[in-house]
């Protein structure tokens, strides 16, 4: 993957992050804000996206939403990746009875396609934001416990884990001390997908109507407010929630992939 | 006219010299060995007679077909395909036999190249055969392709010495019944010697000199072949006998059986890695524990450094009985610094995040009481030691050589000033320029240092070259023990004299060695009555497949497991 | 040891027995998490009073303690009946079965899209590193995992359908104005192929088009990304190397030492896609208005209608189950390794 790339990705990143913390003050105007007689206005100097069917500008809605989305993403992710590692390399290496009932419930939990999983969660939960990062975070879970407990399998025999033994290391400090600070580049680009996909996640949820309910802006639900406008012509209003959806995710997963070439040890000097 | 003319041969890749200006000539049922350090070009040369890399200048002229048999023979054959079909391909394409001629025509060739049982073993899949079935099925490829040259690249490596020369037998055998010629492409210049009509040396692409065996041990030309004969092992070089200190480590009856799945109905199954060992290490003493692989020799070695526990048996070491703490305590266990281990492999051995410093570092802060700049002197001190250079100390693993990895994994293991070191097999990757220096380390050390070694290797030359006392293990037991000078002279048990038949001669000698034929059996249930070596016996007896042999003393230090030993 | 192939599938079909129980198990744990009391929620109005309730509850089975509840559910879902849906008024596993095979034409027709584009663009971008198609191979297999099912799916639909009129109007499988065929398979595509009826053809097949479609846009990614990957290593591989220094024929090496062995990865990949998909389902089937089971499913959440969902769920676990077993099997079938007993 070239630097260009992997810059770009890093910096877009960067971006997302900045506009999460600062969005709602910089834009120019109050994403909830009303105001039925300029409704459906196509984009143009005054509305950068246009405006919704409220009058509401879509700009702002559409920089606003990435506080929601991105939040959710991160605690969800930070959530699933905290509890399923730690489980997950405990797994690989201590083996037993936290290893096969481990292994049980994730089985269960791969038995069902995941945005199913997270649709009934919700839908038992009740619609609440922190809901959907608590849905998002368990479909998220096999994934580190799995990724965790494999690469705690390969390298648990290797010749530096016996050595630290014989250095002195009981089985928690190998776990925390050689084998996950070893994980952590792979668990890093992990991460880095998983936002991308907790993003997608959240936003399919909330265009299906039990995800951030509106008012509140998130790209998922700005999309499916768009939609019914897009036969008769009026694109803006889907199509820039969405282009943002996809960027924000494009830009998490080529940043996992640059990630993962600059945490490799080999190319540190 | 010859049968193979290489001229000015050369490739590139890229802006590298792989092969430069390489020529030589090979006759109808010659052998030509191909012998040079890792790099030299040896198996470039071999790619481009067989037409896999395109030369960038130079001409091969061949009177027949090629056929190459490569090295890791388990890889190069096709992981979802029964080796009797894969046969079968090359039969249908060289010969033009049609399916059932060409599947019965595969048998016949697989028992043509020693494999017993060959119509099962046609069904069989590479990862279901050993090394050296492996090795023998690349073979009969070569061989179906009815070759008028065979190349054979490496096709010792990952093999025990003992197959290795069968493995060699048999390719000759077959060469000369074809009348087809033979390169033997290889690092080591005596098995070189031992098999081969000429040899030419590769050095950095070039060949700098061939000449007969004899000539080149003789009187040596080129400085790449004086480097590749000063890494051999010289006849005589042996320790003297140190007294053995007090004992250090005493363990009895050390059994390792690891349970293995059956049918839901039948008795369970138990491999015996180790099973029933006694042994006693003496201070300052080397002793070294050799056998095939899959003997159990490092699942012992494990045991004693109680990375794992043992199923069975008693573990006694400097005033400890370390064998009643599990592993799993084991690294917090009072006598962990004065225990250590070298271990194998030393690519796998070092953390790739730490720097040489910092793996060398951190046994010493969780296992010594010293204070930061303590244990930086003592690193600084045991890195000169093992003659890693200052300039290295701040190195990650990926930027060291193997010989400088296999130095920071014994300076890690020395730097707690242990009075007992445990080596599994630390010079297996090894060149063997490289395994000299690192066993000559070895032996300085200890002498320096006072330590006791406990040295695991298949290698019977790495074992006489550092110890003063030898066991020679065998599916899981011990079958003969005693001073290393008067094992390799006067071996008692005929396993150890087959190992040791095994072992190529310096300087060569052309004749002809006997030799064990087979393979190990399986660890898996070994027979539970008799010798486990009968099978595979040439002096074997009715008595031998009805009793076990203890181990029993012969006199001066010696022990024997053997009912008729010579 | 190496099981024979029936063997193997025995014990695969053995494991997935638990798993299923476990679906089960897990779909009545989760419906039973509900907060708000179903009963006092359906019964809310005027008449709501408190014997109507207790009277719902009772029918409901919510009186009654958890695991005799789980018992009885158990019972049920084994005998078929999967409850009643409060919006249509029929039993679940009536309506599951009349709308799945929409579900089913619209995800297989995806798939085999994927399939095929995937595998040739993966192979394609193997055998030709650094090309124009290696570079598209690998910008799909990034962005592709970034595109969310539902805005491509409105995108297409924008294109083609009110720029440039290529496609129908995204509402349902088939002409508002047409008779559908009669429903043998209930696969629309069949159905008009073997009645002959090219008009109704035409259309189910213009209908299926964006939809399917847009499901395999995500699903292409990984696949073709893994496909080339798997092909790179297996060119470079030992064993191919063994093949040409042989002399084999190409077209036996390409099969049966390349592809054979880039098979496995690829088959585990495929297992993965069809995961995804029996979810995008709901996403893509609310956007084109199929009516297919997930917008039943999705129907059911937003009026907090309990049977449908749980009955949705469990029919996803249980093809899901079987997609599994089925790419274990081929897996089992196409690699040796797999089937070997430690």
């Amino acid at each position: 993957m070239n630097n260009r790339l992997s810059l770009a990705a890093l910096v877009a990143v960067g971006l997302l992050a900045v506009l999460a913390v600062v969005g709602p003050w910089i834009v120019p105007h109050d994403p909830l804000a009303t105001r039925v007689a300029s409704s459906l206005q196509p984009p143009s100097a005054l509305h950068w996206f246009g405006t919704d069917q409220l009058g509401r500008d879509i700009f702002a809605r559409v920089v606003v939403a990435t506080r929601i989305d991105l939040g959710i993403a991160v605690s969800a992710v930070a959530l699933s990746f905290v509890v399923g590692s730690t489980l997950g390399a405990a797994c690989g290496y201590l083996g037993g009875a936290l290893d096969r009932w481990a292994g049980r419930v994730v089985d269960m939990l791969m038995a069902f396609p995941l945005f199913v999983v997270a649709m009934a969660l919700v839908a038992a939960l009740g619609n609440t934001v922190a809901n959907i990062v608590l849905a998002t975070a368990i479909i998220n879970l096999p994934f580190y416990i799995r990724f965790a407990r494999a690469e705690v399998a390969v390298r648990r025999e290797a010749g530096y884990v016996q050595a630290a033994r014989l250095g002195g290391a009981g089985p928690w400090r190998v776990v925390f001390g050689v084998l996950l600070p070893n994980l952590a580049p792979g668990l890093a680009v992990q991460m880095s997908l998983n936002l991308g996909w907790a993003i997608l996640n959240a936003a399919g949820l909330s265009f299906i109507g039990l995800g951030v309910r509106p008012p509140a802006p998130e790209w998922g639900v700005l999309t499916a407010e768009g939609a019914p406008f897009l036969i008769s012509g009026q694109w803006w209003v889907a199509v820039f929630p969405g282009l943002a959806l996809m960027g924000a995710v494009f830009a998490f997963n080529l940043a996992g992939d640059a990630l993962r070439d600059l945490l490799d040890p080999r190319r540190r000097t | 006219m010859n049968l193979l003319d290489v001229a000015g041969l050369a490739v590139r890749f890229g802006p590298v010299d792989a092969v430069a200006d390489v020529t030589f000539t090979l006759a109808r049922g010659e052998t030509l060995g191909l012998v040079g350090a890792s790099g030299s070009g040896k198996s470039v040369t071999a790619l481009a007679i067989m037409g896999l890399v395109v030369p960038a200048a130079g001409t091969v002229t061949l009177q027949g077909r090629p056929a190459m048999v490569f090295q890791n023979a388990r890889r190069a054959l096709n992981p979802t395909r029964s080796v009797g079909r894969q046969i079968a391909d090359v039969l249908r394409r060289h010969q033009g036999l049609d399916r059932g001629a060409a599947r019965a025509a595969a048998i016949d060739l697989l028992a043509r190249v020693g494999l017993a049982d060959p119509a099962r073993r046609a069904a069989a899949f590479p990862f279901e055969l050993s090394g050296g079935m492996c090795q023998r099925v690349m073979i009969a490829l070569a061989l179906a392709t009815r070759p008028a040259l065979l190349i054979a690249d490496e096709p010792t490596t990952g093999l025990d010495t003992t197959v290795q020369a069968t493995i060699l037998d048999l390719m000759a055998a077959l060469a000369r019944e074809r009348g087809a010629g033979t390169i033997l492409i290889t690092h080591d210049l005596a098995l070189a010697a031992e098999r081969c009509d000429r040899i030419a040396v590769m050095d950095r692409g070039r060949i700098v000199e061939v000449a007969t065996p004899a000539a080149l041990f003789a009187d040596a030309q080129a400085t790449a072949t004086r480097a590749l004969l000063a890494g051999l092992p010289r006849a005589g070089m042996m320790p003297p006998r140190a007294p053995a200190g007090p004992p250090l480590m005493v363990a009895q009856g050390i059994a390792k059986l690891y349970p293995v799945a059956r049918r839901w109905f039948a008795r369970p199954s138990f491999l015996h890695a180790v099973d029933g060992v006694d042994l006693t290490l003496g201070q300052g003493g080397a002793t070294g524990l050799v056998g095939e692989s899959g003997c159990g020799k490092s699942t012992l070695a494990a045991v004693l450094a109680r990375l794992i526990d043992p199923t069975a048996g008693r573990i006694d070491f400097a005033g400890h009985d370390i064998a009643a703490v599990p592993a799993r305590r084991a690294p917090r266990a009072p006598w962990r610094p004065r225990l250590q281990m070298v271990v194998q492999d030393a690519v796998d051995s070092l953390d790739p995040r730490l720097t040489v410093a910092q793996a060398v570092a951190a046994p010493l802060r969780r296992l010594t009481g010293l204070s930061g700049r303590e244990v930086q002197a003592r690193v600084a001190e045991i890195l000169d030691r093992v003659q890693l250079s200052p300039e290295l100390h701040g190195r990650l693993p990926h930027q060291l050589s193997g010989g400088q990895q296999a130095r920071v994994g014994i300076a890690r293991a020395l730097a707690p000033r242990p009075g007992l070191v445990i080596l599994d097999e630390p010079t297996a990757s090894l060149d063997a320029a490289l395994q000299a220096a690192v066993l000559g380390l070895l032996d300085d050390l200890r002498r320096d240092l006072g330590l006791g070694y406990l040295l695991i290797s298949h290698d019977l030359d790495v074992v006489r070259r550092l110890c003063d006392r030898v066991m020679v293990m065998y599916l899981g037991r011990i079958v003969e023990a005693g001073p290393t000078a008067d094992i390799f002279a006067r071996p008692r048990h005929p396993y150890t004299a087959g190992l040791i038949a095994a072992m190529p001669q310096i300087p060569p000698a052309r004749r002809a060695r006997p030799h064990l034929a087979g393979e190990a059996p399986s660890p898996i249930d070994p027979p539970g009555h008799g010798c486990a070596f009968a099978g595979r016996c040439p002096a074997v007896q009715a008595l031998c497949r009805q009793a076990a042999p203890p181990l029993a003393g012969a006199g001066d230090g010696r022990q024997v497991a053997c009912h008729f030993p010579i | 040891m190496r099981q024979s192939i029936l063997a193997f599938a025995a014990r695969r079909l053995v494991a997935t027995l638990p798993v299923l129980a476990g679906a089960v198990v897990f779909v009545f744990v989760v419906m039973r998490l509900l907060p708000a009391d179903p009963a006092a929620f359906l019964v809310s109005g005027p008449q709501g009073g408190a014997e109507q309730i207790a009277a719902l509850r009772a029918r409901l089975g919510l009186d009654r303690s958890i695991p005799e509840q789980l018992a009885i559910y158990v019972r049920d879902v084994a005998g078929g009946d999967l409850g009643r849906s409060t919006t249509t008024g029929e039993p679940v596993l009536a309506d599951l079965m009349a709308r799945l095979p929409a579900s089913l034409e619209l995800t297989v027709t995806a798939f085999l899209l994927a399939l095929v584009a995937g595998i040739a663009l993966g192979t394609a971008a193997a055998f030709r590193p650094g090309s124009m198609i290696d570079h598209g191979c690998r910008l799909i297999g990034t962005a592709g995992a970034s595109l969310p099912g539902f805005v491509v799916g409105l995108c297409l639909i924008y294109v083609f359908y009110v720029r440039l009129g290529w496609s129908p109007e995204p509402v349902g499988r088939l002409d508002g104005l047409l008779d559908p065929p009669s429903a043998l398979t209930g696969f629309l595509l069949i159905d008009s192929a073997m009645a002959g009826d090219w008009t109704a053809w035409r259309s189910a097949a213009g209908h299926l088009v964006l939809p399917a479609a847009t499901m395999a846009l995500f699903a292409l990614a990984p696949l073709a990304r893994i496909t080339r990957a798997a092909m790179i290593e297996v060119l470079a591989s030992d064993y191919v190397r063994t093949a040409r220094a042989l002399d084999l024929p190409a077209g036996l090496v390409i099969v049966q030492y390349g592809l054979r062995n880039a098979a496995v990865p690829i088959v585990t990949t495929l297992g993965l896609i069809f995961s995804y998909m029996l979810g995008a389902n709901v996403l893509v089937e609310k956007v084109f208005a199929w009516p297919g089971i997930g917008s039943y499913a999705l129907d059911a959440v937003l009026s907090a209608d309990y049977a449908p969902i749980q009955g949705f769920v469990l029919l996803v676990a249980a093809s899901f189950a079987v997609v599994n077993l089925g790419v274990d099997i081929l897996y089992g079938l196409l690699d040796p390794r797999a089937r070997i007993r430690p």
